[in-house]
């Protein structure tokens, strides 16, 4: 029992992850609280459930999600973010909100309120493993995840890409006197971020086999929980943060009966770490 | 006047106190606040549990609603002395969460069921009309104008805005950032209270949902669009996001989209709203 909750909680821990990861890195880059980051999601999640409905192909789906994520977050960074960088970050994060509400807004306009779903029966086969059971969605879920989470580590630890990440969200002016392209690391981050926000609305959608315009209310507000907990721009402190969270949710709504309201444990736990953890991250990331 | 005018009106006096005490806060002391709705939303049970639960009388409540609010406010202030600016705007919607998250799920405060049977004034015995109700509102409404003038003129609003230009520069100059940044959530959060106990009493019943995180962004959105930091801004800011959606009635559907575009736009063409520097309406004024 208590594995078996450990499993899924894993399972949410995994995609919590890749959005928040993402969320950290471009908090790491721009210093915004992206909060439009949820509505690449649900971009995601609509253009992968559509690309699977014509191709039946789950890997066409995941790349089509990942590819307009991509898009759709590069275009946000150049049309509203560039132009606000000069003014404080509270402009932002409103019209970050704007963004976020008008994204909702819009796919509720084109493809209708009703939450739709995957054609029945793709994804049903359950497999038992010494008294666990693990249903395909959930295999799905987590194979994804583990790839998508393996190529992020690739990405930001091994390639000059990545260390020219970590460069410039140190010291972002430094960074541009050692011949560091800001404007276009901005852009590569925001189209690689993205694209594991679009992934992760599509895996999201296939595990609990529904899309809907308002799918990424939760997760908007419940990654920057995340974040603060891992440490703002810190990706693998975001990775963590998401991996407790994740376990700590399953566990208290499954095996403990915590009585409050399964969302809010995450901001319950950040204002935890932020009473008794404030030096681990005051000192680290407060604003230059 | 009819009574859907009345209602209107009433409405947007209330939204007027929100707005203007949120300004006091962020517009005065420059502290980012995306939980208004949580302060309302003390305000308002605070007001309703003591009320039907303890039978006590209304002004008595309503004085009683006020100094609870006042005194969470203070405490969920706290935070602002610790934390920069980023991680109070998550840490605030994080409070908006939890606070709900309480309301919601306690049968002390009616659950999810909410409380109902809220008294509304009387006179002599004799409910108040609506049109009496409407012309208390307003007065309140003055009271908070008077307040946030008086504050905004007085040293202590001095002391604010020094503080929120250069909180370093601030406090080497002998101003204590720690009492200035309490006193604008006090008196910030003790008119939230005001607007939540006229709320709670003039719907007659209250629920969680009511004061859930989109109603802190509307707040916000109201300080913002219409100019943080002055006084005839945030007011202006209340009228039209009130207004504005009962105007477009007939497109009903894609007011929400709207409203997001709106905020993105605003934010990048009149950052600093229309009643702020170099906003549109306060040049014209200024011309005229």
């Amino acid at each position: 029992m208590l594995l078996q909750q450990i499993i899924n909680g894993l399972t949410i821990g995994g995609i919590y992850a890749l959005i928040a990861m993402g969320l950290a890195l471009v908090y790491g880059i721009l210093r915004i609280i992206h909060v439009a980051h949820a509505g690449v999601y649900v971009v995601g999640a609509y253009i992968g459930l559509y690309t699977f409905l014509i191709t039946h192909s789950f890997v066409l789906a995941a790349l089509a999600s990942m590819a307009v994520g991509s898009l759709f977050g590069v275009a946000v960074q150049k049309f509203v973010y560039l132009p606000l960088l000069k003014h404080s970050p509270i402009i932002s994060l409103i019209a970050s909100i704007g963004v976020f509400i008008a994204t909702q807004e819009g796919v509720r306009l084109i493809f209708g309120p009703y939450i739709k779903s995957f054609p029945s029966g793709i994804f049903d086969a359950q497999y038992h493993i010494g008294g666990i059971i693990i249903t395909q969605s959930q295999l799905v879920v987590l194979v994804f995840s583990v790839l998508a989470i393996s190529a992020i580590w690739f990405v930001t630890e091994k390639t000059k890409f990545g260390l020219a990440l970590k460069a410039v969200s140190q010291d972002m002016d430094m960074a541009e006197s050692v011949a560091i392209d800001s404007k276009k690391l901005m852009f590569l981050a925001f189209a690689f971020g993205s694209a594991f926000a679009g992934l992760a609305g599509l895996l999201v959608g296939s595990y609990f086999n529904s899309v809907y315009p308002a799918m990424g209310d939760v997760p908007a507000y419940k990654s920057l929980a995340i974040i603060v907990v891992g440490g703002m721009s810190n990706i693998w402190g975001a990775f963590w943060a998401s991996i407790f969270i994740g376990v700590l949710e399953t566990l208290s709504i499954g095996v403990f009966n915590i009585p409050l309201p399964r969302d809010s444990l995450a901001f319950i736990f950040m204002v935890f770490v932020l009473m008794f953890k404030p030096e681990g991250i005051m000192g680290l990331f407060k604003r230059n | 006047m009819g009574d859907y005018l009345t209602t209107l009106l009433i409405t947007v006096g209330i939204y007027t106190i929100l707005s203007l005490s949120l300004n006091i806060i962020v517009g005065y002391a420059g502290q980012i606040s995306l939980g208004h709705a949580a302060f309302w939303a003390i305000g308002a049970y605070s007001f309703a549990v003591l009320t039907t639960k303890y039978s006590i009388p209304f002004v008595e409540a309503a004085f009683f609603s006020i100094v609870i609010t006042t005194l969470v406010g203070i405490f969920l202030g706290l935070p602002s002395l610790r934390v920069s600016e980023d991680f109070l705007a998550i840490t605030t919607i994080g409070i908006n969460f939890i606070v709900q998250g309480i309301f919601n799920s306690f049968d002390y405060f009616g659950g999810a069921m909410g409380i109902g049977n809220i008294p509304f004034p009387t006179m002599h015995g004799d409910m108040i009309s609506n049109n009496t109700f409407l012309f208390i509102t307003y007065l309140l409404v003055a009271l908070t104008i008077i307040i946030s003038y008086i504050f905004k003129v007085s040293w202590a609003g001095l002391a604010s805005f020094a503080i929120k230009d250069d909180e370093l520069a601030a406090d080497v100059s002998g101003i204590s950032p720690v009492i200035f940044k309490l006193l604008s959530f006090a008196i910030g959060s003790a008119l939230a209270g005001l607007a939540g106990i006229l709320y709670a009493s003039f719907m007659g019943f209250i629920s969680a949902n009511d004061f859930s995180f989109p109603v802190s962004v509307a707040i916000l959105a109201m300080v913002m669009v219409g100019g943080e930091g002055t006084i005839l801004g945030p007011i202006f800011g209340a009228f039209l996001l009130i207004l504005l959606p009962e105007f477009f009635r007939p497109i009903h559907s894609y007011r929400m989209f709207l409203y997001g575009i709106l905020l993105v736009l605003m934010m990048i063409y009149q950052p600093n709203g229309f009643f702020g520097k170099k906003g549109i309406v306060w040049s014209m004024i200024k011309k005229s």
